[in-house]
């Protein structure tokens, strides 16, 4: 410790000036006296040594203490007044006494003078050590640092850099690659890679047959230009951003009540993608869009990448705005920064540098978004026909919708008004009070009518109801005397409706009673115009028309033309603020409306137009608080929107731009965020060799496994960026590699020192997922429907869709039982590993399904098959096109004598069905179900012996494996 | 574990294994213990409560709650919201009972409530996650997969784990082999049983055809089997198939409700609840070990009064009717049977107590209960505050409730394990503590 002068002279005046010791002093103080005293009474719950954080707390360390807690900072040096752990220890509030009784109760005095005495002299410590101060958890992690461009192994003989970094990694390991796999294999494994198609006879026999150096590239060039790419890449994608064309919300309240729980235009972001991916869209720009699209500084207002804002849309739905705000940081932290950043709703987070107060930065910005009803029309049907047909039919339900509002309005305001006095009279005692329901019981309202109930509680500025609203609110011991006073103050200062003020001026009531009558008599006066004023709009005086648009007002026909307004009408909590209360329509009633035929119309009629599922900034965009334990009520300090830190630069500027989605859209597609490249490049890897280099795609934080090859990951990640972000690019460079086409053959060192194969000495062999599965089974039948993007099709059911699976209805809360036995991904978060299981029900499918009969029966009529010589040639064909090869001779054997016994034994056993199955029934139980497709059933009649063979050859493992 | 023990391990997992291959079990090597302890229960049939119950309203009586209602209480947002409901003292052990489930009551005596179970996040998602797998966030094999995994198979013809309704994170094997994933059966009233299990009947063959066919596959398979990788996928595959073949008879009878007397379904209740819990004593008679049922809509945030009367109504008459049924048939000593949901309710209300009052999440307390297999009747076991709102005694984690089931099927928790990933892995995690005190 240096000690001079001058320094004791600085000191000294800092002292007198601030009141603030020296920092030497300060310390010496705080070793001999503070963490002593802080080790044996407050370590025990706040020490990041001993993982304790109470209430987010930690008091052994610089960082902990200058953060303080979930309620902010405890500590401000020089202020002991001003600091929360001052006032704790001190014990003066109930609800902040430090230490607790059951840790030993209040400091000594003594103790508690150290304390503010240090905090006075500046609450000076020495700073943390480097590895305390990243000890924040996680922050030292791989994934948070700067993508290297590490130096490409030199090796001989290899194809290119990917072989190289793989190579030097096997010969680490003294395991070398497997030898390439034959032609027929690669171009099976590539078709399914790139396009989720096998490929057909000529392309197979044109691979095989092709003896120039870059026959492979041609291969791959081709399938990369083919549009069913993005058909099979954008599927990925959708895994990821948990695509679904439902919202998986069953509810009794809010607009839900009205809505349906089916998303009409969540095919339109589908197809966006799908688009990206054939477009090759650079992968930022993507990113950008799908987060901010709206917010571009080029975009029309019918842009079609306005379809990419679906991404934070098609996500599932909850009753608490919390929660969907929630589940949007859930999914855009794990699909574009493999990160969980939702586990820091309620603590920070528990391994990941990502503190509570960065998800409430967040959470500020998606709490600055609105959704419209109406959305932008991107695209309309070409089909006038159809399109005229799918306006009559909405007119159709929209006239309907209305007229039944009008009439249910009707029916409630003659109700009240019949009842005025009791009603009225009602709602005056508070909510389950005796007194109210005596009142019911008198005027026989018992069990009352809720909606009219809750539509009587407007706000005391309603014109006609305002004064009773007020007039209710004084004690009833004081009502007598306080009643005129109040009615005088009330005419004078508010807009009242003259007819009520006339009756009210000269009125002297003595209870709310007296006010019910004096309201009674005036709705009955309206009672007797209501039913013309429905026809007519007229009323004998003008101002009786707002008496009988009381409790509801009654919008004009050009008001409501169009359902969103009628929606929105219905809906709108915003009425409150006009002083009126709303319709406060009962789900009962609400099931009436027709809002779900007119989505079920939207989703399936040919003729009607697709909408991009916007989201706009609200106008007011502003920061949200830090929720403490994620308990809405339980608020922390206020946070500034921004990107997180840990991957923020040093200045780290709050947003500023509405809600800042376009600025939060940026900073992930930075080329210098350590994440968003790597994440994208191991989702790449994974499809393509069945596992990621980190096997856990969405969650690259310090839970995760390390790399397998970090460098190359990092090699692929940084030579991403600097291409241009191209992920066919990318795809290319990786299925070019000869690590990409060895063979999945084993052998014993790779089998002992490396079983699962983690260092790639050969390919791994796959199972296929659902959709090449079904995509191959339409395929075979030959009936492929080859137009891209569209409405969503019923995957599953009879009638059959031959479009591809991409294109099927996803129902996150009733996936279809065959999707989910095959694996597909749950929809209900950002999923991007599809497991691989087997279970009897995948097998019944082969078996039995009318699907896997249809097929069998379309390959044996399948013309090579059908138009074949021999036998032979028969089974040649059939194994061509299902497996991409020849049949042995032992194979051919066997289909002959397959065969032959079919012919032999009886058509079929008694046991075949006599009675056709009647079409599963539909899932909720309800009119809106699944959607359905047009077309023919599976005709029910028995197979010929070749189109059983044919059906055995689809219950292979060959046919459902890539080697 | 040797490589014979592994044999027995995935033979008794519908895994037969016809002299080929292991596969990745050479490298992580299956730990399957065989029950090690004595356990009386030998099947399980979980009801999971969905959506969160409301412990206040059902098996937790607060009725201090009265004194404050429509106030504050500290720490809490909202007003206190004392139940709408009335608790009775049932059965000859008075286990106090909400009044919603009158025939529950009647066999109060085979119940055993835990009042101080406790969770960890209360949020849909990662709770149900967590009292499914063990685990709130990763993706972790299912109790049921466990179990089975422990068990083994009792019907090779059914399989061992059925989930009739339900999330398939909730049922899903993970890294367990994939056999042990529960298989979704679509139960519902009226439905016919190949309408419950999708493609269970052919419409267009014959099952000689159908038995030449799947002697063709498997002759191809193996053929197919030489010349790739070893893996154990394709195995699994063969026998899968097989499988089907007897579950199309064996299944067609299991779910067929029919073959029950209408008195019987009758007892069960007519919703899809009675229809669940029919076939789940079905299933189990048949010795499937596992079955798990989706009893939701337990979310009661608003109207709770009507929106909780509705759902017990259904609750009380299956579960009722289910426990005397396995009782009557010899079964419920042998069958565990537990009925519960992800976490409890707050004792409050937002604004005040009127008829759309209703009662958000709660972590810190909330009740199960469990019936049968070894556990003891009439009881309730730990408590919480005069309030609802905390433990005061006995509290029981998830982990410890797993732990409990696993030693009430003769299993240590700490050493039903499976390596995977370079360590073993449990369904307890690192913690898990037996019940002792609930275990007859």
């Amino acid at each position: 410790m240096r000690s001079s002068p001058e320094r004791a002279a600085v000191v000294a005046a800092l002292l007198l000036t601030a009141g603030i010791a020296s920092a030497d002093e300060g310390l010496d103080l705080y070793e001999k006296k503070i963490r002593p005293l802080l080790a044996e009474r407050c370590y025990g719950c706040h020490s990041v040594a001993k993982n304790k954080s109470k209430g987010g707390l930690t008091l052994d360390t610089r960082t902990g203490l200058e953060k303080g807690g979930e309620t902010g900072p405890v500590l401000v040096p020089g202020k002991p007044d001003g600091s929360r752990l001052i006032r704790a220890v001190e014990q003066i509030d109930p609800d902040l006494e430090m230490p607790p009784a059951k840790a030993g109760g209040k400091l000594p005095d003594q103790q508690i003078a150290d304390l503010v005495a240090w905090v006075r002299r500046g609450a000076a410590m020495p700073a943390d050590r480097p590895e305390v101060a990243a000890a924040q958890p996680g922050k030292a992690h791989w994934a948070y640092q700067p993508v290297k461009q590490p130096r490409v192994p030199r090796l001989k003989a290899v194809r290119n850099d990917v072989d190289a970094f793989v190579r030097a990694r096997l010969a680490k390991s003294r395991l070398s690659p497997a030898p390439p796999a034959s032609r027929e294999a690669l171009i099976r494994r590539v078709s399914y890679d790139l396009i989720g198609l096998p490929p057909t006879l000529p392309e197979v026999n044109a691979f095989v047959g092709d003896r120039s150096r870059d026959a492979f590239e041609k291969v791959v060039d081709r399938l990369l230009g083919s549009p069913r790419f993005g058909e099979r890449w954008a599927r990925h994608w959708l895994d990821t951003a948990r695509y679904s064309d439902t919202t998986g919300l069953i509810s009794n309240g809010g607009k839900y009540r009205f809505e349906d729980f089916r998303y009409a235009y969540a095919w339109t972001y589908r197809d966006y993608v799908i688009r990206a991916f054939n477009e090759d869209l650079p992968y930022d720009r993507f990113l950008v869009e799908q987060l901010a699209a709206d917010r571009l500084p080029d975009i029309r207002p019918d842009d079609p990448r306005l379809a990419a804002l679906g991404f934070l849309n098609v996500g599932k739905r909850f009753n608490s705005v919390d929660d969907v705000i929630d589940e949007r940081i859930d999914t855009v932290s794990k699909a574009m920064l493999g990160l969980t950043v939702s586990c820091a709703r309620c603590h920070d987070h528990k391994f990941d540098p990502i503190p509570t107060a960065d998800y409430y930065s967040l959470h500020g910005i998606f709490a600055s978004t609105t959704e419209p009803y109406d959305k932008p029309t991107l695209v309309r049907a070409d089909d006038v026909t159809a399109r005229e047909d799918y306006e009559q039919k909405l007119a159709a339900l929209d006239a309907k919708n209305r007229d039944f509002f009008y009439e249910h309005v009707r029916m409630r305001l003659l109700q009240f008004q019949d009842h005025a006095e009791g009603y009225l009279s009602m709602v005056a005692h508070p909510v389950r009070s005796t007194a109210r329901y005596e009142v019911a019981k008198k005027y026989g309202l018992w069990p009352e009518e809720r909606e009219v109930v809750n539509a009587l509680r407007p706000s005391p500025q309603h014109p006609v109801l305002g004064p009773f609203a007020q007039l209710a609110k004084l004690p009833a011991a004081e009502f007598a005397a306080e009643a005129r006073p109040l009615i005088a103050k009330i005419l004078a200062s508010e807009p009242v409706n003259p007819l009520i003020a006339d009756a009210l001026r000269p009125a002297d009531p003595k209870s709310m009673a007296d006010v019910a009558k004096i309201y009674a008599a005036i709705f009955a006066r309206a009672r007797k115009e209501t039913e013309r004023y429905f026809k007519e709009r007229t009323t004998s005086v003008p101002d009786l028309a707002a008496v009988i648009e009381t409790p509801y007002r009654i919008p004009t026909v050009e008001e409501i033309a169009t359902s969103e307004q009628l929606m929105t009408l219905v809906t709108n909590s915003g009425q409150r603020r006009k002083g009126e209360n709303g319709y406060a329509f009962e789900p009962e009633t609400a099931r009436k409306f027709l809002f779900p035929d007119i989505n079920e119309l939207r989703m399936t009629h040919p003729g009607a137009p697709g909408a991009a599922m916007v989201l706009y900034d609200s106008t007011q965009p502003r920061d949200s608080y830090v929720q403490l334990r994620g308990e809405r009520a339980r608020k922390g300090p206020v946070v500034p929107r921004r990107f997180l830190e840990v991957m923020s630069t040093a200045d780290r500027p709050t947003f500023t731009e509405g809600s800042g989605r376009l600025e939060l859209a940026k900073a992930i597609a930075r080329p210098d965020n350590p994440l968003t490249a790597r994440v994208l490049v191991n989702r790449v890897w994974m499809n393509l060799f069945g596992a990621g280099f980190v096997r856990t795609p969405d969650d690259l934080g310090a839970q995760s496994e390390p790399p397998s090859h970090p460098e190359l990951l990092d090699h692929l990640a940084s030579r991403f960026v600097a291409e241009g972000w191209s992920v066919k690019k990318l795809i290319r460079l990786v299925v070019l590699s000869d690590t990409y086409r060895q063979a999945s053959e084993t052998n014993r060192a790779g089998e002992t020192r490396d079983a699962q194969n983690r260092l790639l000495w050969r390919q791994n062999m796959r199972r296929l997922d659902f959709e090449a599965i079904r995509d191959t089974m339409v395929f075979l039948t030959g009936r492929l429907d080859h137009a891209i993007g569209g409405k969503p099709v019923n995957l599953t059911e009879e009638p059959y869709s031959y479009r591809r699976s991409i294109y099927g209805y996803v129902d996150r809360l009733a996936l279809s039982d065959i999707m989910t036995q095959f694996d597909f991904s749950d929809p209900s978060m950002a999923n991007t590993v599809r497991v691989s299981t087997i279970v009897p029900q995948q097998a019944l499918f082969f078996m039995n399904s009318p699907m896997s009969i249809d097929v069998a029966r379309q390959l044996v009529n399948h013309p090579e098959v059908a138009q074949a010589g021999d036998d032979l040639a028969r089974v040649r064909a059939l194994y061509t096109i299902l497996f991409q090869r020849a049949p042995r001779p032992d194979e051919v054997r066997r289909a002959r004598e397959f065969v032959a016994a079919a012919q032999a034994a009886p058509p079929a056993g008694n046991d075949v069905a006599v009675t056709p199955l009647k079409p599963r029934n539909t899932k909720r139980g309800t009119k809106y179900a699944s959607v359905k497709n047009e077309g023919e059933r599976v005709t029910r009649a028995p197979l010929t012996p070749w189109e059983l063979y044919a059906q055995a050859l689809l219950c292979t493992n060959e046919f459902v494996y890539v080697n | 574990m040797g490589s014979s023990g592994r044999r027995a391990f995935l033979e008794k997992a519908g895994l037969g294994l016809g002299g080929l291959a292991l596969g990745v079990l050479l490298d992580e090597e299956a730990q399957a213990a065989a029950p090690v302890l004595k356990g009386k229960a030998k099947r399980v049939i979980h009801i999971f409560a969905s959506g969160a119950p409301s412990h206040v309203d059902t098996f937790d009586p607060k009725p201090a709650l009265e004194r404050f209602r429509d106030k504050t209480l500290p720490g809490q947002s909202g007003v206190a919201f004392p139940s709408p409901f009335k608790f009775v003292p049932r059965g000859q052990s008075g286990l106090p009972m909400s009044e919603v489930f009158p025939r529950l009551g009647e066999v109060a005596d085979e119940l055993c409530v835990i009042r101080s179970m406790h969770t960890e996040v209360p949020a849909h998602g990662p709770a149900a996650l967590l009292m499914h797998t063990g685990n709130a966030i990763l993706k972790r094999p299912s109790l049921g997969s466990w179990v089975l995994y422990g068990l083994g198979m009792d019907n090779k013809n059914l399989p061992g784990f059925i989930a009739l309704g339900g999330s398939v994170e909730w049922r899903q094997a993970s890294f367990l082999p994939s056999p042990l994933q529960g298989s979704q059966a679509a139960v519902a009233p009226g439905l016919r049983p190949d309408e419950v299990l999708p493609n269970l009947r052919n419409e267009f063959s014959g099952a000689d055809q159908q038995r030449m066919q799947l002697d063709l596959a498997r002759n191809l398979n193996t053929q197919h089997m030489k010349k790739v990788q070893r893996d154990e996928q394709l195995e699994a595959r063969i026998e899968s198939f097989e499988l089907a073949f007897r579950m199309q008879t064996a299944a067609t009878d299991a779910f067929d409700l029919a073959k029950e007397s209408k008195e019987v379904r009758d007892r069960y209740g007519k919703g899809p609840l009675g229809a669940r819990l029919l076939t789940a004593r079905r299933l189990v008679e048949r010795g499937v070990r596992f079955v798990q049922v989706d009893a939701g809509g337990w979310d009661h945030h608003q109207r709770l009064e009507p929106n909780l009367r509705r759902v017990a109504e259904s609750t009380d008459t299956a579960a009722s009717a289910l426990i005397k049924d396995l009782r009557e048939r010899g079964l419920l000593d042998s069958t565990l049977v537990v009925w519960g949901g992800e976490f409890g309710r707050t004792v409050t209300t937002a604004g005040k107590v009127d008829d759309d009052s209703g009662r958000d999440h709660h972590a810190k307390c909330f009740s199960v209960w469990m019936a049968g297999g070894g556990v003891k009747g009439g009881m309730a076991h730990g408590a919480t505050d005069e309030l609802g709102l905390d433990i005061t005694e006995k509290p029981v984690h998830i982990h410890d409730l797993h732990a409990t089931i696993l030693r009430l099927l003769g299993f240590d928790h700490t050493r039903l394990t499976f390596r995977y990933n370079g360590r073993e892995f449990r369904l307890t995690d690192n913690s898990g503590k037996v019940v002792d005190a609930i275990i007859a």
